[in-house]
């Protein structure tokens, strides 16, 4: 429910040219974006991300 | 530069963020609370006693919110506007750490971004939060050249760098 009301509100702004995420309810968010970036992420949510999101992109770390 | 390069470089960038785990290593709600109550011993303890309360009502997924505002309400009842600003501010400069943050993580990528003239959209989860919890989120959005801010729902607030 979350990930679709984040992808809604993500749609609502018009062309995003980079979106940040780290979990599995992110990935509709990332979908949205021209350069979707998943960061940190577990194991399995690297597989959905690879698998849902075209081009998704690792960021090693928060800070 | 024709106009199709124009109109290019006239785009807007928008960069669209989570907050916890993200932008916020942790639960940055959770975080807040937990520092709020650190500035009083006596804050600290009323934290601490309706903790397992807060544990009971999170059991119940409709209790999550009500959870969320007593944690919330006991570090900050009777505090002005204005102590919760400087101390929220204060909270804030030490958990993002947006000016120490380290080459290849998501931090510096986001303050490139920001420094490059960027709308940074924070996109957040959570329905409709109390007019205290929104006035604790606001002052992440007035911190915006450094970072975030709430405006419930599914919540989006922007900043530009």
């Amino acid at each position: 429910m979350s990930g679709r009301r984040k992808a809604e509100a993500t749609a609502d702004l018009g062309d995003i040219a980079i979106a940040y995420g780290d979990s599995i309810t992110d990935l509709p968010m990332l979908r949205c974006a021209e350069a979707p970036c998943l960061v940190a992420p577990g194991r399995l949510t690297r597989l959905l991300g690879t698998l849902v999101v075209p081009g998704v992109r690792v960021v090693a770390d928060v800070a | 530069m024709t106009p199709v390069d124009g109109a290019a470089s006239a785009r807007e960038l928008v960069v669209v963020t989570d907050l916890d785990g993200t932008l916020v290593e942790g639960d940055g709600f959770d975080l807040s609370v937990q520092a709020l109550a650190r500035r009083s011993p006596a804050r600290r303890l009323a934290l601490a006693l309706v903790t397992p309360v807060a544990w009971a009502l999170m059991a119940v997924r409709l209790g999550r919110a009500t959870a969320a505002s007593l944690r919330l309400w006991v570090v900050t009842v009777g505090v002005s506007p204005t102590v919760l600003d400087a101390a929220v501010n204060d909270i804030v400069r030490r958990t993002v750490p947006v000016s120490a943050a380290r080459p290849g993580s998501a931090l510096a990528e986001i303050r490139g971004h920001l420094a490059d003239g960027a709308r940074l959209v924070v996109v957040r989860r959570g329905r409709g939060p109390s007019p205290r919890r929104r006035a604790v989120f606001s002052v992440w959005r007035r911190r915006s050249s450094q970072l975030p801010g709430d405006r419930g729902g599914a919540a989006s607030a922007s900043t530009r760098g």
